[in-house]
């Protein structure tokens, strides 16, 4: 099981004067139980892409399959996808409504028609994902949070559906550094746990490069890279080109070669970079 | 020179006092760089409103000083002494055109008509925003959105601007470009600037950095400082840059490998020992 992309063009205006490629012979493979990310430069089309995954956007050519289905406007195909392709917004938490975050939270699940007990479950199992105590915020009103806090009570409203597919459109953005670790850390956590997969939008290259193993690169409306993240992030000068910026041991480990150190670090996760610098300086200590 | 002394700020809720901000003592020099940072919900978006005057303190004051004169000591004048620069520039723009969201500020001044087209086109100037001058502010990309809104905060000349997580929502071109706006308002105009963020490298532009956590004021000290304690650097939410934290492991062999922040530092500081 897995979403496909097959050669999908979506344009804004279509057949008016203005029309507007917004994304242009988009073909993609993305596997279940994936940590993808998706990045590239603003107006690269990343958000329009992410719309065409639960059916709020319809291709102007091409398909969009998820699962087995084709994503199509027809109510019951839409509801069997978005049973299974949850979307977390920009800003999702200009969306709040309710008057406590349980209602917040709840409400997405019992639209699923969830039983009180599934309820109660899956509202407190999300808001501990999150990091948020369910027993001093459940209680509480949106309004009343940091945004930090409400970005995360934002998030906790989707990962509580329960749906296969999470995809999030840049979730850490004013989030502060020590939540983003935490967010994402739990999201890697749900998807080893529960299998779920997980569709990044993101501007900031670290978090990609700790977290995605796959990655996505879109700029101007097309795919201009698909695979592995070290192999994108290794081609210092494609990722210029896309308007990115290195992670920083990508960076760290350009500035030590290029300054001609004997230490050699690999690239990638943190933990993969700080383990092999370990090992270099215990061998040079040796010698 | 702005000057908080003892500033706590308290809101009442159906729950009874929440204590935002306590006991803040700050001194932030005329044409200096600060950062504020802290994790989500310490306060920090307050602390910035307090410091431009859209918030009256609970108790203590936010008070002008202009340098080396201790006698003339007035109140921040909301809009006019201290610029505030929000997250959303969507939230923030108001007009049809460029030109008469930067004058909006302007309007409310009652200047004369022809000071408000010379402020704006000074502005517009400065920020290399003339040819958008008739522009609707929301054809523009984010980074350009968030330079008309400092643009409009710009024309009431204020002698500080606090930067309220300005850059978080933009990629890390249009992001750059803010910055470097910013920084060359400082260096050519020596206006005072505050950066509220969660972003390293902003943080490292600045002469001083204040942590808060749980409302109070937990370090004011320079960005190496701050990132040398590890307790400060828990408290504020941050996490050590990379580069720190492989400077921590060759401090295990050579224990006077200084503390880098930066992949290029730690490159520099490595090669020096070979």
């Amino acid at each position: 099981m897995s979403i496909e992309l097959n050669n999908v063009d979506y344009i804004y205006d279509s057949g008016e004067p203005f029309e507007y490629f917004a994304l242009r012979g988009i073909s993609l493979h993305i596997d279940d139980g994936a940590f993808v990310g998706v990045v590239g430069r603003t107006g690269s089309g990343k958000s329009t892409l992410v719309e065409h995954l639960n059916g709020l956007l319809f291709s102007t050519r091409g398909d969009v399959v998820v699962d087995s289905d084709i994503v199509r406007n027809e109510r019951a195909v839409l509801a069997r996808i978005r049973r299974r392709v949850g979307i977390v917004f920009q800003y999702p938490e200009d969306q709040f409504f309710a008057e406590t975050i349980f209602e917040e939270v709840a409400f997405g699940c019992r639209n699923y028609g969830f039983s009180k007990e599934q309820v109660e479950e899956s509202v407190h199992k999300a808001m501990s994902t999150v990091g948020l105590d369910p027993e001093r915020f459940l209680p509480l009103s949106p309004f009343q949070l940091s945004g930090g806090e409400q970005r995360r009570v934002a998030i906790a409203s989707v990962i509580a559906m329960g749906q296969k597919y999470i995809v999030l459109d840049e979730p850490t953005a004013g989030l502060d550094s020590g939540s983003k670790l935490a967010v994402l850390t739990e999201l890697e956590s749900l998807r080893q746990t529960a299998n779920v997969t997980v569709i990044l939008v993101s501007h900031n290259m670290d978090e990609v490069a700790e977290f995605c193993k796959e990655v996505v690169v879109l700029d101007e409306g097309t795919v201009t890279f698909q695979g592995s993240t070290d192999a994108f992030f290794r081609d210092a000068e494609l990722v210029d080109r896309t308007g990115l910026e290195l992670p920083e041991s990508y960076r760290l480990a350009r500035a030590l070669k290029e300054c001609g150190s004997t230490l050699a670090v690999n690239e990638g996760s943190t933990d993969r970079m700080l383990d092999s610098l370990r090992l270099c300086v215990s061998d040079l200590g040796g010698a | 020179m702005i000057c908080l002394d003892k500033v706590s700020y308290q809101i009442e809720t159906s729950a009874g006092a929440v204590q935002v901000l306590r006991d803040i003592d700050l001194e932030l020099p005329d044409g200096s760089i600060s950062a504020i940072v802290g994790p989500n919900g310490s306060g920090k978006s307050t602390l910035a409103r307090l410091v431009s005057g859209l918030l009256r303190p609970t108790s203590g004051s936010v008070r002008l000083l202009p340098n080396g004169d201790n006698q003339t000591v007035t109140n921040v004048r909301p809009g006019l002494d201290v610029g505030l620069v929000f997250q959303n520039p969507d939230n923030q723009l108001v007009a049809t055109t460029v030109e008469d969201d930067i004058a909006f500020g302007l309007e409310n001044l009652e200047l004369p008509h022809a000071e408000m087209v010379r402020r704006v086109g000074d502005v517009l100037h400065l920020l290399g925003l003339e040819q958008f001058r008739d522009y609707p502010p929301h054809r523009l990309s984010g980074g350009q959105k968030q330079k008309v809104a400092i643009a409009g905060v710009l024309a009431m000349k204020p002698s500080f601007l606090i930067l309220d997580e300005a850059t978080s929502l933009l990629d890390p071109t249009n992001r750059r470009e803010v910055m470097q706006t910013v920084l060359r308002l400082n260096s050519e105009l020596g206006i005072g600037i505050v950066i509220v963020t969660h972003l390293l490298d902003e943080v490292l532009v600045a002469s001083r950095v204040g942590v808060l956590a749980n409302g109070a004021l937990a370090a004011w000290d320079s960005p190496r400082a701050v990132f040398s304690d590890p307790a400060v650097v828990e408290l504020g939410g941050l996490v050590l840059p990379l580069s720190a934290r492989a400077s921590f492991l060759m401090r295990e062999r050579w224990t006077d490998f200084p503390l880098c922040l930066t992949p290029e530092e730690f490159a520099r500081a490595t090669c020096q020992l070979n």
